[in-house]
């Protein structure tokens, strides 16, 4: 039981994003893939989805395609509709899913500890709980596989570390399959299971690290810092190695 | 905005939206459907060939306007409810005016000759043939229509001062006038229409034509006339042109067509226009409420108008909750129509 | 106080130039209009107020009847299918300019029981169609991709895209189509009044004001009305357009 991503390939017109990248996640694995600014993490992530189409490979889960169904997806920017209510905003999700369940919204708000503000439109929330409403949209609707790019990047650090804490109490309710899009290492090191490192554009996978520390991890600790230190020879090292 | 308060916009706009137009549709309910009650009339201002058209369609009931419409609608099945002289004999109607300071004493001598010339050359049976074939042309109907137009129509050389004043007096009393003549820097109302019912030019053509029939005035250069679009009254300007009038005391004759008489009103404000045919209404009203400095040196018709009516009606009574139509407010046909609703007690909605 | 500086501009210019009698002066307009607002002129017996509730009616229905169409029809346009059929067509009616209509409808309206008022309403209804009908479709076809890739993520179809993206997207763009549609229809009605007779309305009133004669203080407070009741209409709307965060200010 697994998630397969298969040698896929993507171009756009001249710009070749994705060169055959390749990398299993095992189920309720937490995965997180880093490569630097613009080398096709997104476009990676919206080929898993399917609202992207590989030009080559493809994308098994559990032996099948994947398909719709089975993803959610928490998008680099918070991407809520303005017009809605954090609460519309989370039924927005289960309404394309066919799904009215108005309690079950309200109780993913409160889980992401947005109690209270279900009435808020967007603009009235601050960044983080924007990002809280997308997660929460994304669980909503039960996906088996979890999609989240770079959700943290536009919050301040101390935001961001309490998010990451939420983040794997969510997760570790219920175990999903996540990837997870970052191009913080630190946060890789300290969210994941497994860490796919893609190279300069086109992406390759050039390394695969399992992170093999009991949650929860302490960024200071020893091994937590080797980690963190062979992830960045791994992505320094493709910087200085001549282009192809 | 405060979008705290947990309102839904969504919601609320497509709410507004639906009784937006819930509101649009009662509207058109209300507006296509007009009311009308007992012993009022409704009065509806529509140029002449728009009446035709809307008695047709059973738009409008009556209407009251100048020749050759009536005859125009005689022909379309409807039948004349009392022509102008039966309601006011003697009215006057279209007149000949110059602009002051536009026209001296020659060119208007000019002018009258040629225009008294051409009136009874119309008023003489002999000619009766002839002046069919320009009344014809002139206005484009066929011959029936404008032999039946032409027998309504009293063309005159001067109007009689005193139904001029009983119509001036009209316009007084329903509030048409905003000025007084002596706001307009008369002493009094015989003066002003001492002044602006010119009878002086007009009293010396036919007194040398009186004295020798083949008087023809001293020439003048050029006039600048005015007239309004195959108007029938104002045949006698086509039948001056025609029978070379005109030519015989003008160096240049230039003419210009015009819709309305209140349109060559405003060409004698602009000073387009040396003289002109048009309605008395027009130049009264004009010259009073405008102060545009005109005067009237001769006339041109008088009656020929008539009262149109579909076949229920046979007495003014019979017009309650009707809708009729007038050329304009003000006018002499709206005088006309006014008075035959108040033989009828009606008044106006 | 940029307000009061420019009214007080404007009202010593107006006094200028009935200094040189070139107009009524503004005291003796503003009598004549307050007059008008509850007694009716001699001429034709109803007040402003009674005008302007018949062209306002007009105005109402014949945009209301274009609005009916706009809104749907704009907002269908994010189809391509519908906007490559219909884009065409109403790129070359759009041009013609209400006021070219008039003369077309007054004589395709002869036949009908109100000939008049049918034809009025048909040209408020081409001027409030086509300006509405380009702001709503404009706006229903930049719905911004990101929510619709959204919508697409969680499983969407193209039918549950339209009604829960791009018409409440489009809300503001429908509010803004309606008061452009409004404004046009709006001068499109004294246009179409003072051509033809309707009996009631500020353009007929207007109109008759002229042809009577000595009535410039009466023809003014005509215009000050079309002014108020137009400026009423936008400023409205322009309100409600503001309750919309993600209205962008530089649509028109
Ligand atoms: N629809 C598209 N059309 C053309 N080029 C595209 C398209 N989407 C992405 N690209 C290009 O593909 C490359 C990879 O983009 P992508 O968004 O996947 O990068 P990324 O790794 O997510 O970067 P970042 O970390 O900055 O978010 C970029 O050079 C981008 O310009
Ligand atoms: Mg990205």
């Amino acid at each position: 039981m697994a998630l397969e991503v298969k040698n896929v390939k993507k171009r756009f017109g001249d710009l070749n994003v994705l060169d055959g990248v390749s990398f299993t996640v095992e189920d309720g694995n937490f995965a997180c893939i880093v490569g630097e600014s613009g080398c096709g993490k997104t476009t990676l992530l919206k080929i898993i989805a399917g609202i992207e189409r590989a030009d080559e490979g493809e994308i098994i889960y559990n032996g099948r395609p994947v398909k719709k169904e089975d993803i959610g997806y928490v998008f680099q920017d918070d991407r809520l509709l303005p017009w809605r209510t954090a609460l519309g905003n989370i039924q927005f999700a289960m309404e394309m899913r066919g799904i009215t369940d108005k309690e079950k919204a309200k109780s993913y708000l409160e889980l992401v500890g947005l109690k209270g503000f279900e009435s808020y439109y967007p603009h009235q929330l601050s960044g983080g709980m924007r990002q809280r409403v997308g997660i929460c949209r994304a669980l909503v609707v039960n996906p088996e596989i979890l999609l989240m790019d770079e959700p943290f990047a536009s919050l301040d650090a101390q935001t961001r570390n309490r998010m990451q804490m939420e983040l794997l109490k969510i997760w570790d309710r219920d175990r999903k399959t996540v990837i997870f899009v970052t191009h913080s290492i630190d946060e890789a090191v300290f969210l994941a299971d497994k860490i796919v490192v893609l190279s300069k554009r086109p992406a390759r996978v050039i390394d695969v690290v399992d992170i093999d520390i009991e949650r929860p991890r302490d960024r200071t600790d020893e091994k937590f810092i080797s980690y963190r230190r062979k992830i960045m020879r791994c992505l320094s090292s493709i910087n200085h190695a001549p282009q192809t | 905005m405060k979008m705290a308060s947990g309102k839904k916009i969504d919601k609320t706009i497509y709410f507004r939206g639906i009784s937006i137009l819930l509101l649009a549709a009662l509207l058109i309910a209300a507006s296509l459907s007009g009311c009308t009650t007992k012993n009022t009339v409704n009065l509806v201002k529509l140029s002449p060939p728009d009446m035709l058209e809307q008695i047709k369609l059973g738009k409008i009931d009556a209407f009251v306007a100048w020749e050759p419409f009536p005859s125009k609608a005689v022909e379309s099945g409807f039948k004349v409810f009392m022509t102008s002289k039966d309601i006011w004999p003697n009215h006057p109607c279209c007149v000949v005016a110059y602009k002051i300071g536009k026209a001296d004493d020659k060119t208007l001598r000019a002018l009258v000759w040629a225009h008294v010339k051409a009136t009874r050359f119309i008023k003489n049976p002999e000619n009766r043939d002839k002046i069919i074939e320009y009344a014809s042309e002139f206005t484009g109907l066929d011959k029936r229509t404008v032999s039946i137009a032409l027998q309504n129509i009293k063309y005159v050389e001067y109007p009689d001062e005193k139904e001029f004043r009983h119509y001036y007096e009209f316009l007084k009393e329903s509030k048409i006038l905003k000025k007084s003549v002596e706001e307009l820097g008369y002493e009094s109302e015989d003066s002003f229409f001492n002044d602006f019912l010119r009878k002086d030019i007009y009293q010396e053509v036919i007194k040398k034509l009186d004295e020798n029939p083949n008087y023809v005035p001293e020439k003048a250069s050029s006039i600048k006339l005015g007239y309004i679009t195959g108007d029938l009254h104002h045949l006698a300007l086509y039948v001056a042109l025609k029978e070379g009038y005109l030519n015989q005391v003008f160096d240049k004759v230039e003419l210009k067509q015009f819709p309305n008489g209140v349109a060559i009103m405003e060409a004698f404000r602009l000073g387009e226009l040396d003289a002109a045919y048009l309605g008395g209404a027009p130049a009264t009203l004009k010259r009073i409420n405008d102060g545009i400095e005109i005067r009237i040196v001769a006339g041109v018709n008088n009656e020929g108008s008539a009262i149109i009516v579909m076949g229920d009606v046979s007495k003014p009574e019979d017009l309650a909750g009707k809708t009729v139509a007038i050329p304009g407010f003000g006018t002499v046909q709206d005088f006309l129509m006014r008075k035959v609703l108040a033989e009828g007690g009606l008044t106006v909605k | 106080m940029r307000k009061a500086q420019s009214f007080f501009l404007f009202i010593s210019a107006w006094y200028l130039l009935s200094f040189l009698n070139v107009l009524p002066y503004p005291h003796t307009t503003a009598i004549t209009f307050a007059t008008l607002l509850v007694e009716g002129d001699p001429v034709l017996g109803k007040t402003i107020i009674e005008h302007s509730i018949s062209s306002i009616l007009r105005v109402v229905t014949g945009s209301g009847i274009a609005f009916l169409i706009s809104i749907p029809l704009g907002i269908l346009m994010w189809y391509e299918r519908v906007y490559s059929l219909f884009y065409p067509i109403l790129e070359v009616l759009r041009p013609i300019p209400p006021l070219a209509w008039i003369p077309l409808s007054y004589i395709l309206f002869a036949s009908f029981p109100n000939p008049t008022v049918f034809a009025q309403i048909f040209i408020v209804f081409v001027g409030a169609f086509f300006p509405s009908f380009v702001t709503i479709s404009d706006y229903a076809r930049n719905t911004p991709s990101e929510y619709i890739e959204l919508a697409e993520v969680f499983g969407g179809d193209e039918m549950k895209i339209l009604r829960r993206v791009v018409i409440p997207y489009s809300i503001p763009g429908i509010i803004t189509g309606i008061r452009v549609g409004l404004g046009v229809g709006w001068m499109s009605i004294i246009a179409a009044e003072m051509i033809a007779t309707s009996g009631s309305g500020i353009g007929y009133f207007i109109m008759v004001m002229y042809e009577v004669g000595g009535r410039m203080p009466e023809i003014i407070s005509g215009m000050a009305m079309i002014g108020i009741i137009g400026y009423g209409m936008n400023a409205i709307l322009l309100k409600l357009e503001e309750r919309f965060p993600w209205h962008s200010k530089s649509r028109t």
